[in-house]
């Protein structure tokens, strides 16, 4: 098998000098070692301009992905006019979401490419796109009505543009007094049609 | 570790008796030998040609020095 194998995966057979149970397994937990560097664990989550987000938390605020210094700091503001949020005690980051657990939805909130705010809807970590669009459908009118947005694509429900920022700090305070009200108004809109 | 090992890699104990012979502590051996076939770490990729050859054949065959 040396001498007709050359493949990387086999090479490290070679160190072995018997097989037997305790081979197997050293072998295995290598081979796994390497599957798990080459294909990495499913991204659980995507923000439109800002990428992976990471597991939700149903009890609170969530701060993830490392941003610019400008949007760390406009986070910091918003946490401080915002006192749900500031509740939390989290700082940091392009994405923040909120989670209405009642009626399983998440609010994403989210900063895109360092400078335009957002907001949409998404279903608990690791639902399908298309099924949190689906279960939505039969509320849509009621919906678009109270958020004032279409539902656009499954990916980013209800997504709606907010008030760009920029590295100075006036243009913060309206991004964050734009996403907290849209915050309340997704917030209040999932909770009353969908409990 | 080939689909039938008993012949190259016996289980000390196994030889010649039967399943329902094997004391508890035997019995254990023959099933993680057995249970070991399959698993990720006692795969690998050859030939269709080069399986045939080897086939059940010992590690100093498949593998010599």
């Amino acid at each position: 098998m040396k001498a007709n194998t050359a493949l990387a995966l086999d090479r490290e057979n070679h160190q072995f000098d018997h097989w037997d149970e305790e081979a197997i397994q050293q072998r295995g937990v290598s081979l796994f070692e390497t599957a798990r560097l080459i294909w990495s664990a499913p991204q659980p989550a995507e923000i439109p301009g800002v990428g992976v987000v990471t597991t939700a938390n149903w009890s609170t605020d969530t701060d993830v992905i490392c941003g610019t210094d400008h949007v760390r700091a406009f986070w910091q503001r918003y946490i401080e006019l915002d006192p749900a949020t500031k509740a939390d005690g989290a700082v940091g980051g392009a994405v923040r979401w909120r989670a209405v657990p009642d009626v399983r939805i998440v609010i994403s909130r989210f900063v895109n490419r360092g400078e335009r705010t957002g907001i949409f809807i998404r279903g608990p970590r690791g639902r399908d796109y298309e099924e949190e669009a689906q279960r939505l459908e039969p509320f849509g009118q009621k919906l678009e009505a109270l958020l004032g947005v279409h539902a656009g694509s499954a990916r980013y429900l209800y997504l709606k543009d907010g008030p760009m920022i920029t590295e100075n700090p006036s243009s913060w305070d309206q991004a964050a007094e734009w996403l907290i009200a849209e915050t309340d108004r997704y917030v209040n809109a999932v909770t009353k049609i969908l409990s | 570790m080939p689909q039938k090992w008993q012949a190259n890699w016996p289980v000390t104990g196994a030889d010649g008796a039967g399943d329902a012979d094997f004391d508890p502590h035997i019995a254990s051996m023959v099933r993680a030998r057995q249970s070991a076939i399959n698993v990720l770490g006692n795969l690998t990729l050859i030939t269709q040609a080069l399986n045939s050859t080897v086939s059940n054949g010992p590690f100093s065959v498949k593998m010599p020095d």
